[in-house]
């Protein structure tokens, strides 16, 4: 693509430029960045096109298309219950605790959050109050977090207050399950280190099963879902004494 | 001046900063002419290169900072002598090859060394202590990236600690391109990131190979910290700027050095 190589050699791109080389019209060039923004190759600017690492004052992480983006958001907004100012807060990987990450950055003075969700890490740090930690590890870029045994052990040799595990499935008979067999056992190092473990899980994750196991219902202390959670849904895990936290209407 | 199309915001910031380094003080009209933008674009600009330290606003326009990068977030040290950083590293094919396990600490030099390796490499394990290194690194699609915990310092955006260095230590890489501060054929390497240097000394003993990578502002100049003596090195990857007479003084120590004109 030349667009892309372009890119890389000269960081930033204005769409004149790139119609001119190319030959085409302005707004080929237009489709074009938009297609190539669609596949994380470039961000789109005011006038053109930077080479998406180059960002030399935001450097943000690129962030993809987020499904149930508001669902989320409400999610995050429940976390206050469970967090005081002060306390060391466990986040997993995943575009749900990274909505957390964005509510805490923006409603606590002080923090000291253990996480190996690198997107999570960007958002928490732009606060600049708060201790962030990240344990080591392999990086799995698809997830945009670090996995592994180093990744176990560092989790496990802290102590957390409360952890927040985002999670892609949730059922009454097999309990909390997952796709992503390396975040598994990082979900179940936080379990293990920390004092409240609460899942966040907007309501489609509810009453799926995956293949790998990560634990029961009974080894967690809450579930914070959205207002899409279906009260028929809702009672079903109530009666199976599990802590449901949804928006009030 | 040529009055130019409008340019894209980074380019306007990178001009504005290399401008402000020769004249020290530019008034809005000045800056405005030079990058082709309204007067109130340029406004907003220095606003925003100024939270990042970068530029003092000051009646009427902007002046520049004194050289301190101490002082300077990691981010905005990027821009500086980004040519010769990125004519450097191409040297760097010189010793990288495919397959290789290597290890780059935080610095900016070494952020055009990431986009080099992403660029000319299939398969490499990487490993880095700094999350910006990483986010270019990870548009390498085939690299292992490996991260070494720790706790974040966000002025560098890099992880430290005793236990980053000793998980650092747990590995065994081919080859350190390390990106410094400071080099000088009479106390060697030095920096002034206190906490970079625990990370340095993992990163070089558990290191086969080690290449310093550094743009010819970084000759000849001491900083408060020891970090290791020119004999702990295997090479040195320099830019153009650097005179026949330093590559000859820095050669008398006992370094193989790569410039352009030098053996690259």
């Amino acid at each position: 693509m030349r667009i892309v190589e372009y890119l890389r050699e000269k960081k930033t791109a204005k769409l004149q430029d790139i119609a001119e080389l190319n030959g085409v019209s302005v707004d080929t060039v237009r489709r074009d960045f938009e297609q190539l923004e669609a596949e994380g190759l470039l961000r789109r600017v005011r006038g053109g096109a930077v080479f998406h690492n180059a960002d030399i004052t935001t450097q943000k992480v690129g962030i993809r298309g987020i499904t149930h983006r508001e669902e989320k958001k409400e999610i995050a907004a429940l976390t206050d219950q469970f967090v005081a100012d002060g306390q060391t807060v466990g986040l997993t990987s995943g575009t749900t605790c990274l909505e957390v990450a964005r509510f805490l950055a923006a409603n606590y003075r002080r923090l000291t959050v253990i996480t190996n969700n690198l997107a999570a890490v960007n958002e928490l740090a732009e606060a600049g109050r708060f201790t962030i930690i990240v344990p080591g590890g392999v990086v799995d870029c698809n997830e945009e977090a670090v996995f592994g045994d180093t990744c176990e052990e560092d989790i496990l040799s802290y102590n957390i207050d409360v952890a927040f595990l985002g999670v892609h499935a949730i059922s009454v008979e097999k309990g909390i399950t997952d796709f992503r067999i390396n975040q598994v056992s990082v979900q179940r190092a936080m379990i293990q280190s920390a004092k409240k473990r609460i899942i966040v899980a907007d309501h489609s994750k509810f009453d799926q099963v995956a293949y790998v196991n990560t634990c029961g219902l009974d080894e967690v202390d809450a579930i914070i879902s959205d207002s899409g959670l279906s009260h028929e849904v809702y009672h079903k895990f109530r009666n199976c004494d599990v802590d449901i936290v949804i928006p009030q209407p | 001046m040529v009055k130019n199309k409008e340019m894209l915001q980074e380019d306007r910031f990178l001009k504005i900063v290399e401008y402000l380094k020769q004249t020290t003080v530019a008034s809005f009209a000045e800056l405005a002419e030079l990058t082709g933008a309204s007067v109130g674009t340029i406004r907003r600009d220095l606003a925003r290169l100024e939270q990042n330290g970068m530029l003092t606003v000051v009646r009427g326009g902007a002046a520049s900072r004194s050289d301190d990068l101490s002082k300077q977030s990691f981010d905005m040290r990027g821009i500086e002598n980004r040519s010769e950083k990125q004519e450097l590293v191409k040297l760097l094919s010189r010793v990288v090859v495919d397959g290789q396990a290597i290890a780059l600490n935080s610095g900016t030099t070494n952020i055009e060394t990431a986009r080099f390796l992403v660029s000319n490499y299939q398969r490499l394990t990487v490993i880095t202590n700094n999350l910006r290194i990483l986010d270019i690194l990870k548009t390498g699609r085939n690299f292992t990236l490996i991260v070494p915990g720790g706790m974040l310092n966000p002025e560098e955006y890099a992880l430290y600690g005793k236990k980053c260095e000793e998980e650092i230590l747990s590995y065994n890489f081919d080859l350190l391109l390390l990106a410094v501060n400071a080099i000088s054929d009479q106390k060697g390497i030095t920096d002034f990131r206190t906490k970079e240097i625990g990370i340095i000394k993992a990163f070089m003993k558990s290191s086969r190979k080690i290449a310093v990578v550094a743009d010819h502002s970084k000759f000849d100049r001491v900083a408060y910290r020891n970090v290791c003596g020119l004999d702990e090195l295997d090479y040195i990857f320099s830019d153009s700027g650097l005179s026949e007479e330093q590559v000859c003084r820095y050669k008398n120590q006992g370094v193989e050095i790569f410039t352009p004109e030098n053996n690259g």
